[in-house]
């Protein structure tokens, strides 16, 4: 295991962000089979907000995410180590039943995947098993559906199927669907790399418009998006952590060369 | 026309010769095969004619008796149905479980020899399970319900599930893993249990797969014949009380395969044994009919 990657938080007025960090990683690193993807970081991500991962491709930045609600063990081969801490709660022991887990921290992938079902079962999927009454289901859709700006466009066709919406739309649905749950902690991973650019920006008014409520930890190719809709950016390559802090310091000539030079050139030689 | 023009034509026609060639002989094989269902149901009904003339009286009793001319047919229209309804009754349930639990495995390798396992199976010839159920089930079958013979309607539902389980659990597994995966991690991310996306979506959307493996377990619950004849204790007559498993029963399968080489060719007996061989073929097209009509698709994207 290689040794503890250079941290750099760069603002001193990132206090929160020590003082009460939604996820807390401590020599954390993942795992593929024998092949470690994310080499002993240690991070804290503040509550609210959005914070952004960057970096090329393969740096662990999905593999980070996904460890995040343990979706990753999915995959047979997947594993991580160190120690990991999700609101306050150790990420394995703490949660037993990974379904807590899950139902805390939503997830929404690169590509939208809706259920082929209509509009409003998509929107409450997530609640099935939970009775409620039916005037209190319609309200959780409008609710979620207004929340990922999607109300104007399907309130009228809400039994459609949502097979039927564009992709930019099923992927606000998506979004829905994940904060019918009313997720503390959102986790997108590059949610706009498969949409129209128009729908993107969509996305990127609903993310900007939910983090004073909840904490959205984004992985993202998209410097400019990075620059648009971040408060903090952790920049990762080769499975470590380069640089992570504020937005407006990464952005600044304060960060690290290295950081600079991805950030202008989309590069990184690490 | 010029000479570079007639030699392209030329050209794209031996180009597509192959192609012409292979779409001939789709179209040859495609009405050969249906030529061949054509004839075989002409045959049938042609065959099955004086059986209708000659023993229409007694076709529709539950008395069989060659020697007197009574040909009643319905114990054995009732036992296939009976024994299909056992078999069908307990390999669905548990061949669906298997399937959702092997399609549910992370190892790799561990499903892949499950599956292997399974198609092994499905592969035994049924004269083997039929050998099973005489020296075994019927055995079991007898001690466990106190019977003078295991050689009963049960044995034979009992064989014919284990029978047609692996072709249904396997391809019902097929059909499930051929639901994208997204669907599972999409529900896993919102914080279902696998049981609960596999029900709500994953079923439904396979269900056309699902359908079709019923169906072809159901046309093989149907027709088998050796593993049948061997353990339902061959009585023509209808079981009493009507819907006891314990009694010894008749299929019209086993009723073909043993009666067919004894019956004089174009005697009404021979007449009666193709009629039922047609009320077979015909039940088997009518639950495929109705089974693709119950089963929607679930659209899967």
């Amino acid at each position: 295991m290689s040794h503890a990657p250079h941290l750099k938080i760069i603002s001193d007025n990132d206090a929160p962000l020590a003082a009460m960090p939604a996820i807390s990683l401590k020599g954390f690193s993942a795992y593929y089979g024998e092949n470690c993807i994310i080499s002993d970081i240690t991070l804290d991500i503040p509550r609210r907000g959005v914070t952004c991962l960057i970096g090329p491709s393969g740096a662990g930045k999905s593999t980070l995410l996904r460890s995040l609600n343990r979706i990753n063990e999915h995959n047979a081969q997947a594993s991580v180590s160190g120690k990991a801490d999700v609101l306050g709660r150790d990420l394995a022991s703490g949660y037993p039943d990974v379904t807590d887990l899950r139902r805390k921290v939503g997830m929404v992938f690169q590509t939208p995947c809706v259920f082929p079902r209509s509009i409003s079962e998509n929107v409450l999927f997530g609640l099935r098993g939970q009775k409620r009454p039916k005037s209190e289901k319609r309200e959780i859709v409008e609710r979620c559906l207004k929340a990922a700006a999607l109300w104007d466009e399907v309130s009228r066709r809400l039994s459609d199927s949502a097979l039927s919406l564009s992709l930019g739309q099923q992927q606000r649905l998506c979004i829905a669907r994940a904060l019918a749950m009313s997720p503390e902690i959102l986790l997108l991973d590059e949610p706009t790399a498969s949409i129209d650019p128009v729908s993107a920006r969509a996305i990127e008014n609903l993310v900007m418009d939910l983090s004073p409520q909840m904490t959205i930890i984004m992985v993202t190719h998209n410097i400019a998006q990075t620059k648009r809709i971040s408060d903090h950016v952790v920049f990762l390559c080769d499975g470590k952590i380069v640089e992570a802090g504020a937005k407006t310091d990464i952005f600044s000539r304060r960060s690290l060369d290295k950081t600079r030079t991805y950030l202008t050139e989309e590069f990184c030689d690490c | 026309m010029t000479t570079a023009a007639l030699n392209t034509i030329s050209q794209s026609a031996l180009k597509n010769r192959p192609r012409d060639g292979i779409r001939t002989f789709a179209r040859v094989s495609a009405f050969g095969t249906s030529a061949i269902i054509i004839l075989i149901l002409a045959t049938l009904f042609l065959q099955s004619g004086p059986a209708i003339f000659t023993a229409s009286d007694s076709l529709f009793t539950a008395r069989w008796n060659p020697a007197e001319g009574v040909y009643g047919i319905v114990p054995m229209v009732f036992g296939s149905l009976f024994v299909m309804v056992i078999a069908m009754s307990l390999a669905l349930p548990i061949g669906l479980l298997a399937a959702m639990a092997i399609s549910q495995m992370r190892h790799q390798g561990l499903r892949r020899l499950t599956k292997s396992a399974l198609e092994i199976l499905a592969g035994i010839p049924s004269i083997v399970y039929g050998l099973i159920g005489v020296a075994y089930v019927s055995i079991w079958v007898a001690g466990a319900f106190d019977l003078q013979s295991g050689r009963i309607i049960l044995t034979a539902g009992l064989i014919l599930a284990v029978m047609i389980l692996p072709t249904f659990l396997s391809l019902s597994e097929d059909a499930i893993s051929s639901v994208p995966r997204a669907y599972q991690e999409n529900g896993a991310a919102l914080g279902l249990y696998p049981y609960e996306t596999q029900r709500a979506i994953i079923l439904p959307a396979a269900a056309p797969g699902i359908s079709s493996a019923a169906l072809l377990a159901l046309g093989r619950a149907l027709g088998e014949t050796m593993a049948v004849m061997l353990v339902i204790g061959s009585l023509d007559r209808l079981p009493r009380p009507l819907f006891n498993p314990l009694s010894s029963g008749q299929t019209i399968t086993s009723k073909l395969g043993r009666e067919i080489g004894e019956s004089a060719f174009g005697s009404t007996h021979f007449s009666v044994l193709v009629l039922m061989s047609l009320i077979l073929v015909t039940l088997t097209i009518a639950l495929t009919i109705a089974a693709r009509h119950i089963v929607k698709p679930g659209s899967p994207s």
